[in-house]
């Protein structure tokens, strides 16, 4: 499988703070990744992580403070609004909110047509919108409806239509599935899955559902602070995490059985802001495994296609007693 | 003992396009000190149910049919005044958006001491009772806690700020509306142990409304399954999860990619759409959808009870 995004140490800086007193802060702080063509690599973290800000770093909407992003074989970071306008159309992003990402005052017809305008491609609008709304799933009937008319669900399959219709190579989607029912959470990932594989598209997912990703994506990255704790192929994650933080995002993931037995790694207190970051392993103020080398030295992730950032790997054996953990 | 009772509740709303009946017979029971789930996907109901209960339905909107008892007394039938008396010391609620339900521009402390306004203690009394609850809820350094403004605090701990205001008052039933849907996974889980500590310190009963199976497998003893405005079934968390009686709960739990360990590239969906309320089917309202129709359900269908509290609106749901 051939290197389709390539993103080496990327950081994204911002200045935040009271004013004479503004500090700067990475919100990505280093990252390293690689997704394949026709591959789907998710992101996982929790609020704050810079899960968005990464997608957005890589997109071009958000500018690198260090790093590169090369996309198909070219550097991209960097590239002014007119050059990167063709990297756009091959790399679409859908954004978060489903019905908030769509202008209010047009039409689905003229919503999904919008990509050929912008981007001048001579299409027949009215052929594109049957073409793109039969993708995607919804009745032509949609066509002249407006945003607010539409469920979340289907202002979602709307979002695809639009991320599709200039035949990207990669869709970069910012939590394709939040805030939708579990129903049609599986009608959209199931629409994006076919799509992936009629089109041989790849995508970046991210998400804080742990259960999607099990189920979508080839590898994935879990991202604490702005950076990478844990990095490998998704089945292998879920069957055995290596960092702490992994284990405790696995296990905080209420399965609906009532009589399954819980185990639970709970984290005390919430995770510290990036504009104070922990000394040694960024994590050891959580974890509940941390030793005193954790305070001081802070892991280097280690291994090939499978990583972990952190000195006692679980599974690994000789790993200091857990704490007992306080919330 | 029974704190919430609901018998065949209906509540309609009156529409430019016609009456739209958001309940239709909806009854269930929460204990006391019980914690009963409300699951259902968006539209089913589920907040309309709540704002039922609180006499907090909009303008258009009635309740045309059916009863809300609370410890015994009919809340349908409440003088405003009675029901404002009630909220707060008998039913309190935590709404899904902690910021929403504070106010932005005044300290914590202070609406903490404001909603004592019942209280006949004095006002470092409040303050010590305000910091004693953020105390248990787990706000770290209390006392200087109550100075600060709601930006101040992260969604987490605006929500445990949420939980112990609401708690403050210590209602017999407590009202949770998708308390953690904001939340973090991680957040999610201690808010759920949290509250699930507070209401057995308390002793409260708690009426939990959520569209996430786990959480509610997780949290309750009883759960209701709600679709398209009415119980479809109802029974202890470990029948319902584990024998789902009504295709609709059975699909639900199915679609849930949390179900299936081993990897799935389809996920299982439900198709079709949930009804129109204002074109109800007459019969069956998830007969649309439901891979196991048959011609009865064109008729209207009651619950069945399978087993002692397991009841399903579905004629196919057989006994045992």
């Amino acid at each position: 499988m051939s290197v389709l995004l390539e993103v080496r140490g990327l950081e994204v800086a911002f200045r935040a703070g009271p004013p004479l007193a503004r500090r700067r802060f990475k919100a990505v702080a280093g990252v390293d990744f690689d997704v394949g063509r026709g591959e789907t690599f998710a992101l996982v973290g929790e609020s704050g992580s810079g899960k968005t800000t990464l997608a957005r770093a890589v997109n071009g909407l958000q500018p690198i403070s260090a790093g590169s992003v090369a996309f198909d074989g070219l550097r991209i970071d960097g590239l002014g609004g007119a050059a990167m306008k063709p990297v756009r159309r091959a790399m679409s992003m859908m954004f978060q909110d489903p019905v908030g990402s769509l202008s209010p005052r047009m039409t689905v017809g003229d919503l999904v047509t919008e990509p050929f305008r912008i981007h001048r491609v001579d299409a027949d609008p009215e052929a594109e919108t049957a073409r793109l709304l039969s993708l995607v799933g919804l009745d032509a009937a949609f066509a002249d409806r407006f945003p607010h008319q539409l469920s979340g669900g289907q202002a979602r399959r709307v979002g695809v239509a639009r991320a599709i219709a200039l035949n990207p190579r990669l869709i970069i989607a910012d939590e394709p599935t939040a805030g939708l029912d579990v129903s049609v959470q599986g009608e959209v990932l199931n629409l994006l899955n076919e799509l992936r594989e009629r089109m041989g598209l790849a995508m970046v997912i991210i998400t804080h559902n742990l259960h999607v990703i099990r189920h979508v994506a080839d590898r994935m990255a879990v991202m604490y602070l702005g950076r990478f704790v844990e990095t490998g192929p998704s089945a292998e994650i879920f069957a055995a995490p290596a960092h702490p933080y992994t284990a405790a995002l696995l296990s905080a993931n209420p399965e609906p059985d009532p009589d399954r037995a819980r185990d639970r790694i709970s984290l005390p207190a919430e995770a510290p802001s990036p504009m104070a970051r922990p000394d040694g392993c960024e994590f050891h103020t959580r974890c509940p495994w941390a030793a005193a080398k954790c305070g001081t030295e802070a892991p280097a992730a280690v291994g090939g296609d499978r990583r972990a950032a952190c000195h006692f790997p679980l599974g690994a054996g000789a790993r200091p007693p857990a704490k007992e953990s306080t919330i | 003992m029974t704190v919430l009772a609901i018998k065949g509740l209906n509540v309609s709303f009156s529409t430019g396009d016609g009456d739209l009946r958001a309940l239709r017979d909806v009854s269930l029971e929460v204990p006391a000190r019980g914690i009963v789930g409300v699951v259902g996907e968006s539209g089913c109901g589920k907040s309309t149910l709540i704002n039922a209960v609180l006499g907090l339905l909009a303008d258009n909107g009635r309740v045309d049919g059916g009863s809300i008892l609370f410890e015994g007394r009919d809340l349908t039938r409440l003088a405003p005044a009675e029901m404002r008396a009630l909220r707060g010391p008998g039913i309190a609620t935590v709404f899904q958006d902690p910021m929403g339900a504070l106010n932005p521009v005044l300290s914590i402390g202070r609406q903490m001491r404001d909603i004592q306004y019942r209280s006949p203690l004095g006002r470092s009394e409040k303050d010590a009772r305000s910091a004693e609850f953020l105390r248990r809820v787990r706000i770290p350094d209390a006392e200087a806690a109550l100075a600060r403004h709601p930006h101040e605090f992260s969604g987490g701990m605006k929500q445990r700020v949420a939980i112990a205001m609401a708690l403050m008052m210590e209602p017999s039933l407590l009202i949770a509306d998708e308390p953690t849907t904001a939340l973090d996974a991680t957040l999610e889980v201690a808010t759920i142990d949290l509250l699930k500590e507070l209401q057995e310190q308390i002793g409260c009963s708690v009426l939990f409304i959520s569209h996430h199976l786990g959480v509610v497998a997780e949290l309750c003893d009883d759960v209701v399954v709600m679709y398209a405005g009415e119980v479809v079934e109802r029974g202890s968390a470990r029948q319902v999860f584990n024998t789902p009686r009504h295709p609709y709960s059975a699909l639900l739990l199915e679609c849930d990619p949390a179900r299936r360990p081993e990897r799935a590239r389809r996920l299982p969906t439900i198709p079709g759409s949930v009804p129109d309320p204002r074109r109800r089917p007459e019969g069956c309202v998830f007969a649309g959808r439901c891979p196991r129709r048959v011609d009865a359900c064109r008729a209207p269908q009651g619950e069945r009870a399978m087993e002692p509290g397991h009841m399903a609106r579905c004629h196919l749901a057989e006994a045992g």
